[in-house]
């Protein structure tokens, strides 16, 4: 299980003439670690970063794409030694990943993937997901109180809607736990950027990741959400699937379900 | 989820011309307290036996304690990777613990394979499992024939392992081809010679599907004598084979 407090999500370019990035991120600095995701794209549908216009490449049709964590706490601890971060890697053809607490503050100047690739295809956008805390998480229920579904008013392949544009006042003051992305043939090329009534921020946060369905749950620190701050992020097309048209999916209406 | 387990034992039961097979009597096993039990979905067992599929067999388990048939007919395919992972609990009886086909294929000489995860009290660790402090060390091993040991790994020494994950990379970070055929392989883990998991298939140990990770109470490996066998040498089983140990990293005075 992963608890969302805060979630830092960062553009990696992954040169093939390098080997090494760092993790020098002023977001995580002295910030309790939690998990880290690798997010790629898909070969079936185009995602684009919250970012920038870069496509967020697939991880594997290159060949050889072998990721590798190494973890150095703050008091110089290298407590994560070569981890195989292939196993933690979230895409739209890919949830099997493995649930893995680090828990510590990490050394951002030795902290780094080392990654080995094919070479030839110049520099490959990804993104990097990090989930940290800022204070000690909240008792954990995951006793369902009520929900309220909203429908999400997507219109672009490349759009960002206020929150506050689409949900009622019904959220205001409600612990969130849960938040379930709910599409029919779509998949939600998205992302979630949520500032907290307390000022946490989960940066945008891959609708993917919090939408797969298994034994892998992820669940939010009762938090409040500020709708006047928070994003819905689309960044993929959401008529086409495998780059074709296809009439029954245009109307396709895609809900968020906030669960307190 | 799984529970806490501290030992793992495959079973071979092998049909003779009955349908119903009792489980042989493991001294290592007995007065254990038996936490899951897993049918295997693999081609062939250890010894080479065909496998066949879980359907239509079912387990029925004589407890010890109180000598009665507390599971009876449970079906096996809700005891493979893909069921229900239920939580036992039981001392079993095991020869007079039993599986019994009833289904119309024929079945004589081919086998099934199970892993009963156990309490073993010489090899568990008090663990801290509300606020875990753990690390994460690469574990490797060439495999080279029929069965290969582990090389001596002085990281290891008296390390109490959470879980290990099997990892798929192309290559180890120091250029090994990595090994991804897995179904025709097993680990056996030994500490102080006791061979804690005895012949466990490793397709058990990559995690990253939606299957319930495994949660090892702080298990030590004596590495030079543990190992994984394979049943066939190809090409591709000769390579690395490559995983994730979590291993608690409580520091020993917080430790309960």
């Amino acid at each position: 299980m992963t608890t969302i407090q805060n979630v830092a999500t960062i553009e990696l370019s992954v040169n093939e003439s390098d080997h090494r990035i760092p993790f020098l991120y002023d977001a995580i600095k002295n910030k309790k670690i939690n998990n880290i995701y690798l997010f790629c794209g898909s070969l079936d549908f185009d995602l684009t970063s919250p970012y920038s216009q870069s496509i967020i490449d697939p991880i594997g049709p290159i060949g050889i794409e072998d990721y590798f964590l190494n973890l150095i706490d703050a008091n110089g601890n290298p407590f994560v030694k070569n981890y195989s971060f292939n196993n933690n890697i979230v895409s739209g053809d890919q949830i099997n990943f493995e649930e893995i607490s680090f828990d510590r503050i990490l050394d951002l100047n030795k902290s780094h993937l080392l990654y080995n690739i094919g070479t030839n295809f110049g520099i490959r956008k990804l993104l990097l997901v990090i989930f940290y805390q800022s204070e000690n998480f909240k008792k954990f229920d995951d006793e369902v109180n009520g929900s309220i579904t909203f429908e999400v008013p997507i219109t672009s392949t490349n759009q960002d809607i206020l929150l506050k544009d689409f949900v009622s006042n019904n959220l205001q003051g409600k612990k969130i736990k849960k938040i379930i992305p709910g599409y029919n043939q779509i998949i939600p090329n998205s992302f979630l950027d949520l500032v907290t009534t307390d000022g946490k921020h989960i940066q945008n946060l891959p609708s993917l990741l919090i939408g797969n369905q298994g034994t892998k749950e992820f669940y939010f620190d009762n938090i409040e959400i500020d709708v006047e701050k928070s994003y819905f992020r689309q960044r993929g097309n959401y008529t086409h699937h495998m780059g074709i048209i296809q009439p029954e999916i245009v109307n396709e209406k895609f809900t968020l379900t906030f669960i307190f | 989820m799984n529970k806490l387990i501290s030992g793992a034992y495959g079973v071979e039961l092998v049909f003779s011309g009955s349908n119903k097979i009792n489980f042989p009597d493991i001294p290592q096993l007995r007065n254990k307290r038996v936490k899951h039990i897993e049918f295997c979905t693999i081609e062939k067992t250890p010894s080479g036996k065909l496998c066949v599929g879980t359907a239509d067999t079912f387990l029925t388990v004589r407890e010890m304690n109180t000598n009665k048939e507390l599971i009876q007919s449970l079906p096996i395919n809700q005891l493979s990777v893909n069921g229900n992972r239920l939580f036992i609990n039981k001392i079993f009886d095991l020869p007079q613990t039993y599986i019994q086909y009833r289904g119309a294929a024929a079945i004589t000489g081919k086998a099934f394979y199970a892993v009963i995860w156990y309490d073993e009290p010489l090899t568990w660790n008090v663990i801290n499992e509300t606020n875990p402090r753990t690390k994460i060390l690469p574990l490797q091993l060439k495999i080279r024939n029929l069965k290969t040991y582990f090389a001596e790994n002085l990281e290891f020494r008296d390390q109490k392992i959470l879980n290990l994950f099997l990892s798929t990379p192309t290559l180890t970070p120091d250029g090994l081809d990595v090994c991804s055929t897995f179904d025709n392989k097993f680990i056996t883990l030994a500490y102080r010679n006791l061979q804690y998991f005895h012949q466990v298939p490793l397709s058990l140990f990559n995690q990253t599907a939606n299957y319930y990770p495994i949660r090892m109470q702080g298990l030590c490996i004596d590495l030079q004598n543990s190992f994984i066998e394979t049943l066939t040498t190809d090409v591709a089983d000769l390579k690395t084979v490559f995983f994730n140990a979590i291993i608690d990293d409580t520091p020993v005075n917080s430790r309960r």
